[in-house]
């Protein structure tokens, strides 16, 4: 990435709503879409990029971008899973720095909460053949993961419990969390063993709603009157099964974040608050090893006692209660990952997590399934 | 899912298939590289080479992780190495999920999988 032509988050929005029966997914794409346009103080019209993954209908953006009538002239819907709406930030900052469009909109949305739609299984998927038939579900993979990291490294459950318990104390202080109870690593244990090793409360929660972001130029992100957020250095990764040689300690999270934190110049050790995809508490602990926040193995070690805990730890992490316990819309946590990074480095978190001075921070995804094949994507963001 | 319409759409898995029916369970073996892989593809995924052996394995391994899903009636996950050093995503059935562990021997069995289709899963040995 060129230096004068980074690109700025000017655009930030979650939708307030956890349960949204009265509305439907492409409405609220809609809705965050005016969200972000409103908070960075732009138009529809401004827009001429748009970029979208998941549960959005039909063509993906062919589909939205005729019914959120734009007009655009650079567009991308890569999916891959959770981590998508990270991933199309950076493709955004990319194309905005090649000069295909200057002011791009990003949403994601959905409503499994109140409405899941079944997709037929697409038999020309070439895993599906070997793994469709076998009986399993998402957090049965992950509860590999940790089994094995346990195995490995000797990780505990306790020290597992501690990424609820963080995630919980910053939860207390957010009016729409679906979960705002703080709780101890004795409750995380007490909670049902859903799928061994791993509890309910090791779990995120599920929830409808969505966000969207909003990232332009340099002299269009000067002309606005909000704090500036620059995307310094991005990253990305997608691992699978490796035809037999299956890794479950460890992630993309290795690439994409070396690749992001050697753009932005910057070390782990100056990151002052991160946003760390969590669909499961041993999602967060290898994505902070892979990240290189501690050494692989050391995770456990790094995440007990509070230390992800704003005021508290050396390294604040999900000051919204994350997916953990806030929200995690259309099953797909990533853009809430940027969202709140964009609150801290802007300080508009809510007083009580808020960083001191949050001058750099990270916002990390993990999409689709750690333990078979997933994908990561990293950024590092700057106030500036 | 109707297992004939993903043999169907993948052809080139049939003779993974076609050792099933016969109760045996075989590898693809690159012809060029030597080296085998899981799943089944028509061509090499290490060298992209299209000639393969598909060998006959004992389907023995042990276990590389697992998880007991509580939610319901209890079952198990597991990846499972083979002695051919394929690490392969499957179930472990007919055991007492409390008796498992990692390095667990298991073998191989043909039973059917979720909707009554044909899939490799294994027990303990």
């Amino acid at each position: 990435m060129v230096h004068d032509k980074y690109a700025y988050i000017v655009g930030a929005y979650e939708h307030p709503t956890r349960k949204a029966p009265d509305k439907s997914v492409v409405q609220l794409h809609a809705e965050c879409a005016a969200g972000a346009l409103a908070d960075a103080g732009l138009t529809k019209d401004d827009v001429d990029g748009y970029f979208c993954a998941g549960e959005e209908p039909g063509l993906g953006p062919l589909t939205m971008i005729d019914f959120l009538k734009l007009r655009v002239r650079h567009c991308d819907f890569t999916d891959i899973g959770g981590s998508a709406p990270l991933q199309h930030i950076s493709h955004a900052a990319q194309a905005i720095a090649a000069g295909k469009c200057t002011v791009a909109l990003v949403t994601l949305a959905g409503r499994p909460r109140s409405g899941w739609v079944d997709r037929q299984p697409d038999v020309t998927q070439p895993d599906l053949m070997w793994e469709g038939p076998i009986r399993k579900k998402t957090l049965d993979i992950y509860a590999m993961c940790a089994r094995r990291h346990m195995y490995e490294y000797g990780t505990s459950s306790e020290q597992l419990a501690w990424i609820k318990v963080a995630a919980s104390h910053h939860a207390q202080h957010n009016p729409r969390a679906m979960l705002r109870n703080v709780v101890t690593v004795e409750d995380v244990l007490a909670s049902p063993m859903v799928s061994d090793p791993l509890h309910r409360l090791d779990c995120c929660v599920t929830s409808d709603g969505g966000g969207a972001i909003v990232v332009t130029r340099p002299e269009i992100a000067k002309s606005l009157k909000r704090p500036r957020v620059k995307v310094i250095g991005a990253g990305e990764g997608i691992q699978g099964q490796s035809a037999g040689e299956v890794d479950l300690t460890g992630s993309a999270a290795r690439q994409s974040g070396m690749i992001a934190f050697a753009e932005a110049g910057v070390t782990p050790s100056d990151i002052r608050y991160a946003s760390i995809y969590d669909s499961f508490t041993i999602t967060v602990l290898i994505a902070l090893e892979d990240l290189g926040f501690c050494a692989k193995g050391q995770g456990g070690r790094f995440v007990a006692d509070g230390n992800l805990i704003s005021g508290v730890g050396r390294l604040p992490f999900n000051t919204d209660g994350g997916g953990l316990c806030n929200n995690h819309p259309a099953t797909r946590g990533g853009i809430t990952k940027v969202i709140e990074a964009v609150r801290q480095l802007r300080g508009e978190a809510n007083p009580a997590v808020q960083v001191k001075d949050c001058a750099l921070a990270i916002a990390h995804g993990t999409g689709w399934l750690m333990g078979t094949r997933h994908s990561s994507a990293t950024l590092i963001l700057e106030r500036e | 899912m109707i297992s004939t319409d993903f043999i169907k759409h993948s052809p080139e898995t049939k003779p993974f298939w076609d050792a099933a029916a016969a109760g045996r369970f075989v590898l693809p073996r690159c012809r060029l590289c030597r080296r085998t892989h899981w799943y089944p593809r028509g061509f090499c995924p290490h060298c992209l080479s299209t000639t393969l052996d598909w060998e006959e394995s004992s389907g023995d391994g042990e276990i590389h992780s697992f998880s007991v899903n509580r939610m319901g009636e209890p079952y198990v996950l597991a990846y499972i190495t083979l002695n051919e050093g394929l690490i392969i995503l499957t179930n472990v059935i007919e055991v007492d999920p409390a008796t498992l562990s990692i390095g667990t021997k298991v073998k191989v069995l043909f039973k059917p999988g979720v909707g009554q289709a044909p899939v490799p899963l294994f027990t303990v040995r």
